[in-house]
Parts: C-alpha cells; sequence; structure tokens
C-alpha cells in the first residue's frame, strides 16, 4: 500500500505529507511509504513497485502547466486502472469535472480552503483507501453495460430500480437517479441481492427495512415505499424469515 | 372474403382518424387508443348505414366525428378543424377510389383468374396500403399540416375540398332522392372530375411540402446565423476589452516607473491600489469562458451554449466551462440535443441564481463509453426529493422548472442511447447526460 503525492513546491508536498502520515498513525493505516516528488516519471516508474492499491495526490497545476496533473494521471491510468487519484488544486469550487470523470478521480482538494476542512478530506480519502485495501472484491459497483447504456452505482447505494416505459428503467440511489435503457428482466439475475418484489420493481434487499403488510409495500431503510404484486407476498415473507 | 372487407373497413377507419390527427398535430393518444375508437366507429358506421340503407351517412358521420376529435386538441380553431377533416375525407376516400381501379386494371391484366373474393383481397390490400403510407409519411404530413394554413393554397384548396366532398358524396351510390339523381345523371361525369380533383389536390400538396422544406431550412439558417452573429459579436467586444487594457498598461507602466523614480511610496500605493488591482478583474474575468467554446465544432451547440453563458454571466453566475477536446459532432438528433440540454441550463441558471454560492459548470467531452454532457449548480434548498422534481406539476419555486424536467424525461424517454443521470451533493446539483456511440 503506497501513497504518491506529486507537487512542485517543496513545502506544500511535505506539510501534505505530514498531514497523510499523522492520520495513518491516528487511524491506524498501514502504508509501505509517502513518496513526496515533482516528478512524473518517478511516480509512473515506481507503480510497478507497489502492492495492493495506492492512492496518488496529484497536483493539478505543476511549474506553470496548466493540465499537467491531469495529464499525470491519465498516465497513471494506463498502467494502473484501479489506483485511487485525487486531484489538489487551487481552485477546487470550479475544478474542471471532465479530468474527474476521464480518469475516475475520487475528488478534489482545494489548497485554499481552512486547515481543517483540507485535513478532514484528505481524511476521508484515506478511510476510502484503506476500505478499498480491505475489500476482498475490486470495488463493489453494481455495473449494468449494454450497447446503449454504462451505469455504475455502488451497490450499497443502490436502493431499487423500476420500469419507466417499456426497455426505460430508472435507479433509485441514496442521492441519484440514472435512467438508462434495459429491462429489469435483464437486471434481476445480475445480482443475488437484487430481488423482484413487482411487474416493474426490482429492490436492494440490504436496503429493506421491514415489509408492511397492510399496505403491501416495502419500506426502504431511507423511508421510501415500494409496491408489492399479490403474487411476490410469499417470497417476499420468506425474505424477511431469511429463507432464501 | 367477409372478414378481407371488414378488416378493409377498419383499415380505412384507422387511416382516417390517424391522418386526421396527424394533421392536426395531436399526438397525446397512444396507439391501443387510436385502434379500440377506429374499431368502434367503424363498426358503429357500418351498423347505421346497413340499418338505415343510407350510404350518405359514411362520409357525414365521419365528418362530424372528426371534428368532435379534432375539440380534444386546444387552440384549433373551427375553420382550420374542418379543413383538416376535409382534407383527411376527401384525400383518402379518392386515393382508395384510384387505387381500387389501378388494382382492378392490374388484376385483369395479370395472367390470374378473377374470382369472387379477389375484390375484397384488392379491397384489403388497398386499405393496408393507405394505412401503411400514413405511418411512414407521417413527417411530410406534419410539414404539409404546417404550412397549408399560413399560405394562399389554403383558400383554394378549402373550395376544392368542399367540392371534392360533394363529388365524394355523389359517388357513394346515394339512397336520398336528391343525390340519386344527381348520382344517376351525373355519375360518369363526377367519377372523372373526382379523379382530376384528386391529382389536382395530390400536386398542391407535394408542392407545399417542399415550399416548407425550404422554408424550415431557411429559418434554421436564418436561427444559425444570428446566434454565431451574437458569438462573434461577444468576442469582438472582449477584443476591444483586451485591446484598451493593452493600451492602458502601457500607461500604468509609465506612471509606476515614474513613482520607483521619485521613490514616492504614495504615489506607487495609489497607482497600485487604482490601477493596478482593479486590472485583476479583467485577468480573471470570467467572460474568457466564452473563448473555451471554441473546441465545439456544432455551431447550433456553440451558439446554444454561448447565450446560456451570456445569460448566465448577467445574472451574475460564476460560469466555467470545461470542454477539454474538440466536439464534432452528437450520436443523437441535433434538435433533440439541443432541446434537452436548454432544459437543464435553464434549470440550472434558474437554481445558481437563488442560491448563494452562484457556481454553475458545464462539461461536455468524450470517454471510451461515450460522450458527456454535465451541468453542475449550486442550488439553495437543503433538501431535494430527486423523484418529484421529474413529475409534472413538481416545482421548487413556480411552475416553469417541474414542467421542463418533466418533458426532459419525456423528450429522453425515447432515445435509447442517452441515459440521464441526477445527483445531489449539497449544495451541487448534478444533470450528466451520456451518449453512447
Amino acid at each position: 500500500m503506497s501513497i504518491f503525492i506529486l507537487e512542485d513546491d517543496m513545502i506544500q508536498g511535505q506539510q501534505l505529507k505530514k498531514i497523510v502520515e499523522e492520520i495513518c498513525e491516528e487511524k491506524w493505516i498501514p502504508f509501505d511509504f509517502v513518496e513526496v516528488t515533482k516528478s512524473s516519471k518517478q511516480i509512473i516508474d515506481k507503480i510497478p513497485l507497489t502492492t495492493y492499491i495506492p492512492i496518488y495526490f496529484l497536483d493539478i497545476e505543476i511549474k506553470n502547466e496548466e493540465r499537467k496533473g491531469f495529464e499525470v494521471a491519465q498516465e497513471i491510468r494506463k498502467y494502473d486502472p484501479n489506483g485511487i487519484i485525487v486531484f489538489v488544486t487551487t481552485h477546487s469550487e470550479l475544478a474542471p469535472i471532465s479530468y474527474k470523470y476521464m480518469v475516475s478521480a475520487l475528488t478534489f482538494i482545494d489548497k485554499n480552503s481552512s486547515f481543517e476542512e483540507r485535513y478532514h478530506l484528505i481524511e476521508q480519502c484515506l478511510f476510502h483507501y484503506k476500505e478499498r485495501n480491505e475489500q476482498e472484491k475490486v470495488t463493489d459497483d453494481f455495473v449494468v453495460d449494454n450497447a446503449r447504456a454504462t451505469v455504475r452505482v455502488p451497490f450499497k447505494q443502490l436502493e431499487y430500480m423500476m420500469t419507466d416505459e417499456p426497455h426505460r428503467l430508472t435507479l433509485v440511489a441514496k442521492d441519484r437517479l440514472v435512467s438508462f435503457y434495459g429491462t429489469l428482466k435483464e437486471i434481476e439475475s445480475m445480482d443475488e441481492r437484487l430481488f423482484r418484489c413487482h411487474q416493474s420493481y426490482v429492490v436492494n434487499i440490504l436496503q429493506i427495512s421491514y415489509y408492511d403488510a397492510v399496505e403491501k409495500r416495502i419500506v426502504l431503510k431511507s423511508g421510501k415505499q415500494i409496491p408489492v404484486s399479490r403474487r411476490h407476498v410469499s417470497k417476499v415473507r420468506q425474505l424477511l424469515k431469511g429463507e432464501r | 372474403m367477409f372478414i378481407y372487407d371488414v378488416i378493409a373497413f377498419i383499415f380505412i377507419g384507422i387511416s382516417h382518424i390517424l391522418f386526421y390527427l396527424k394533421l392536426i398535430r395531436y399526438n397525446k393518444m397512444s396507439t391501443l387508443m387510436i385502434f379500440t375508437i377506429s374499431v368502434i366507429f367503424t363498426i358503429f358506421l357500418s351498423t347505421v348505414v346497413t340499418m338505415t340503407g343510407y350510404p350518405e351517412f359514411n362520409t357525414i358521420m365521419l365528418l362530424i366525428f372528426l371534428l368532435c376529435l379534432g375539440l380534444m386538441k386546444d387552440k384549433l380553431p373551427l375553420m382550420h378543424n374542418l379543413y383538416f377533416a376535409l382534407v383527411s375525407i376527401v384525400m383518402i376516400t379518392y386515393c382508395k377510389i384510384i387505387l381500387l381501379e389501378v388494382g382492378f386494371m392490374l388484376l385483369i391484366w395479370s395472367p390470374f383468374h378473377l374470382y369472387i373474393w379477389t375484390q375484397s383481397l384488392i379491397h384489403l390490400v388497398v386499405s393496408a396500403f393507405l394505412l401503411l403510407s400514413i405511418l411512414l409519411l407521417s413527417k411530410p404530413i406534419d410539414r404539409f399540416a404546417k404550412f397549408i394554413v399560413t399560405s394562399p393554397l389554403y383558400y383554394v384548396t378549402y373550395f376544392l375540398l368542399w367540392i371534392g366532398l360533394f363529388i365524394a358524396l355523389i359517388l357513394t351510390y346515394p339512397q336520398t332522392n336528391l343525390l340519386s339523381d344527381m348520382f344517376n345523371e351525373y355519375g360518369q361525369v363526377s367519377y372523372k372530375l373526382a379523379i382530376i380533383l384528386f391529382f389536382i389536390l395530390l400536386l398542391i400538396v407535394i408542392i407545399s411540402i417542399h415550399l416548407m422544406k425550404v422554408k424550415i431550412e431557411e429559418e434554421q439558417e436564418k436561427k444559425l446565423d444570428e446566434t454565431l452573429l451574437d458569438y462573434v459579436r461577444k468576442l469582438e467586444h472582449m477584443y476591444d476589452d483586451l485591446a484598451s487594457f493593452r493600451h492602458d498598461y502601457l500607461n500604468i507602466l509609465l506612471s509606476l516607473s515614474e513613482g520607483i523614480r521619485t521613490e514616492n511610496m504614495e504615489e506607487i500605493k495609489r497607482v497600485y491600489e487604482n490601477v493596478i488591482a482593479p486590472t485583476v478583474k479583467i485577468m480573471n474575468h470570467h467572460e474568457l469562458e466564452i473563448v473555451k467554446l471554441s473546441n465545439i465544432a456544432i455551431p447550433e451547440v456553440k451558439g446554444l451554449l454561448s447565450s446560456k453563458l451570456i445569460s448566465a454571466q448577467q445574472q451574475n453566475i460564476n460560469v466555467m466551462m470545461d470542454i477539454p477536446e474538440k466536439i464534432k459532432g452528437v450520436p443523437i438528433h441535433i434538435v433533440t440535443f439541443i432541446r434537452a440540454i436548454s432544459i437543464i441550463l435553464d434549470n440550472a441558471i434558474e437554481e445558481a441564481v437563488k442560491s448563494k454560492e452562484k457556481q454553475l459548470q458545464i462539461a461536455f467531452f468524450e470517454m471510451d463509453n461515450g460522450q458527456y454532457f454535465i451541468v453542475r449548480n449550486s442550488y439553495q434548498n437543503d433538501t431535494v426529493d430527486l423523484q418529484k422534481i421529474y413529475e409534472k406539476h413538481y416545482s421548487s419555486k413556480g411552475e416553469k422548472r417541474g414542467i421542463g424536467l418533466y418533458s426532459l424525461k419525456r423528450l429522453l424517454e425515447k432515445m435509447d442511447n442517452v441515459t440521464l443521470e441526477t445527483s445531489v451533493e449539497h449544495p451541487f446539483f448534478t444533470q450528466v447526460l451520456i451518449l453512447k456511440h
């Protein structure tokens, strides 16, 4: 488990390193080394030496090159598709979102924000890093990838999916809605944690709070309600008794 | 063979109604609904005609029925309603007559034998053909309907259609005294007249479709020119700003050097505060965002984005454009894309204005799995119920927003390769359109 910091201002680089080491010590996050450098080559060369999933803190503007950090990220992605990339920038509020999507970066850290804010954000990143390294699977994402749509949502955020129109699904997650091409039939068999409770609903079992027998509805942890059709009632009962 | 005729009658019924609905541009009716109505109406009509023995009812009842259907559409003047009902009746009836005639001629020339059921079969084939062509020609029909009501041909055709209707009435083997007399006397002439009339009307339809095409193209071009002109003006304006800044810059340096030469700290301070510090504004001026649009090679999109960008900046929103690479085209119909992104942008601007942060980000780029169009804006309310914003009448403030997002959803439902992702992360609201190639 390795931590890389790309920063051309040595003082800022060391500062970031100090914060990272402090957090790791306090929260028992293990790592092999923290590498602070201003040369992207040094990072790329060291990628083969890393074990598990490394985390990269990349300053976007290196030596007045506005996109340097982003280009480095693209380079890193060629060798390391799973590493966690965090961009460090002077104005994150308006940091280019395209960067985040194109190299699937985790987030942006704003150099100008207060020390506490920055500390908190770095801590979040390192928690994510720890979590990712502890999981057996690389990621636990729910992924639909057909000819007409690609959808990726962390499984634990997924609540349910429903049909809107023929061949049009809406995925409902904690703070997200995705409307895409697909059918429930194709979806329901994709993960055994998904459960078909209605003609047009598939629900994530992990999100179920209880079953309301009077209204014939499943109530989710978030309070959202999902109808259950009559022929699925017995299956819901079995499921909640743990007999599935 | 009886069943052939029944099916043919139903097809003709559907054709009439479908054609009429297309003409008045009423598209809220589902296919099933149209089908059911047509079947019921056809059965009802044939019962009435058989019971009373007056085939005239066919035409008259159909006219009344179509007029009633037209009442469902708001803002359709009665005269237009009547006009389109006439178009539907006359054109389809004549088409049918002529096609039946042609069908028979073909059959007589062909080596096939003539059976009793052959007539019914031809009837069926002709009606199926009519229905199919209406389904396939929906775009030209739409163009015709748009064009004809504003053109001088409208009055000419109105007159011709009335004559057409009258001849059609005579040709249905009428039983009323007056009409049947006329049929006996003028039947043959009417028949020829009908054919001539049909071709005249057909010619007019084709001409108006063509003229409308030209008109639409001209309008589109004009609109495009205007947006591009807007963009150019904005660029010129920025260039002027920059030029005048360069001019001032020399003077600023002069006054500074004067201050330094005399070591007059007060003077240096004054120059810095009054002259140099304000230039930060120019250097960081958000107007420069518009330059980033140069990566978009689709004039319509460039025009739309520049106008939205300008309107957002005029409302003091801090806008950031993020278009890292060249965009040459979109994998869906450009008009749909424009409509979708204008709804998204209008909503985003409206929300950003009300918020404390006043931030708006627009990103447009290609990735391996498709094209991404992202709009991210700050918003005021703490809680947004994601599912409700897409309902028809929901709105966080005022009616407009709710309807906008509702129609966005409707618009994208038919676009299979489009994924729409909406997410909130206070204080930001993000809409992502993913277009697969």
